[in-house]
């Protein structure tokens, strides 16, 4: 049988698409996994990090206050919901490079003039790998998560990612 | 072509790593802080003489900015001391627990002498990662998007 690398249908030998979704197995000789930590990165899913509960405030919530709430519960990123919607998301590095030695001055300004405005986001059903590599390439270390519904599911860290093949690579 | 990541046999060195950003212990926090928006980076090493000594990262500014301290103070007064250090000869695999176990982002790699050479950084690794896997993999849409019900043709 041949695994399908995109939705993990179990394919007759040799064909040259996957009976399930179309994608093309002609190359899959290329890159059989080679360890179990390419395996895992190519089989599994962003589910399986199991992503945390976001932490949320509003864009209106004055800067110093998610400053405090993010050294006071030692996490590096909050994200920013209007009414049920993502609309930006802040982290340890917008502090630094944006509050700088004015932290102080600028704390009562709204958090939503320091955002990352409309974030990049990953689907839950998107693979490891694909996770991994959008993560290298925006350099997020974190990303929201959203669930098939469109509604948002959580956050992954790069640290995710790290305990995820750590325990990979020693299993 | 081998596709092949090899955690356990490459040293640190492949993971990309920076060259080391250092300060004196008697720098003031404020000139730190400057010194890390002009170079974009989350870490500064401190340094006395060329041993370091100590390494600040963003996670500590997060603090002072959190409870407004004094900026004027020596970034020594601030610092995490003694930090946990590779040996430039460490495996990715090595960096990579480390990380994963103890928390940290981002790992001064120093010679015998404890000068640092440079930091590995959570972002290096994955960098590494991407380099090092197949790129089809990536080109892989993200989620199954044509679905068949039966298979076609005669």
């Amino acid at each position: 049988m041949t695994t399908c690398p995109s939705c993990g249908h179990q394919n007759i030998e040799g064909v040259d698409s996957c009976e399930s979704c179309s994608e093309s197995l002609t190359d899959l000789h290329l890159h059989e996994p080679a360890t179990d930590v390419e395996r895992s990165l190519l089989d599994d899913r962003i589910s399986v990090l199991e992503p945390k509960s976001p932490i949320t405030v509003s864009s209106n919530t004055p800067v110093h206050d998610v400053v405090v709430m993010l050294a006071e519960r030692g996490i590096g990123s909050v994200l920013i919901v209007d009414e049920g919607k993502l609309v930006g998301i802040f982290s340890e590095r917008d502090a630094l490079l944006k509050l700088n030695t004015e932290a102080n001055e600028l704390g009562e300004k709204p958090i939503s003039e320091f955002m990352t405005a409309d974030p990049e986001t990953l689907a839950a059903n998107a693979k490891v790998a694909f996770a991994v590599q959008r993560m290298d390439l925006g350099g997020f270390r974190h990303v929201p998560i959203m669930a098939e519904s469109g509604k948002l599911d959580g956050v992954i860290s790069v640290r995710d990612i790290l305990s995820y093949l750590t325990e990979r690579s020693n299993g | 072509m081998s596709f092949e990541l090899k955690l356990d046999t490459e040293t640190i060195g492949q993971a990309f790593t920076d060259p080391p950003l250092s300060v004196s212990p008697d720098t003031s926090i404020r000139e730190v802080f400057c010194l890390l928006k002009q170079h974009n980076r989350g870490n500064i090493l401190v340094c006395d003489g060329e041993v370091l000594v100590g390494i600040f990262t963003e996670r500590d500014a997060l603090r002072i900015m959190a409870q407004d301290a004094n900026l004027e103070q020596p970034i020594s007064s601030v610092m995490t001391k003694n930090p946990v250090v590779l040996f430039q000869e460490a495996t990715v695999s090595k960096a990579i627990s480390m990380m994963a176990r103890g928390g940290y982002r981002r790992i001064p790699v120093v010679d015998s002498a404890g000068v640092p050479l440079g930091v590995v950084k959570v972002s290096g690794i994955l960098h590494y990662l991407v380099e090092h896997f197949p790129k089809v993999i990536y080109n892989l849409p993200p989620e199954p998007h044509h679905s068949t019900e039966q298979r076609e043709g005669a």
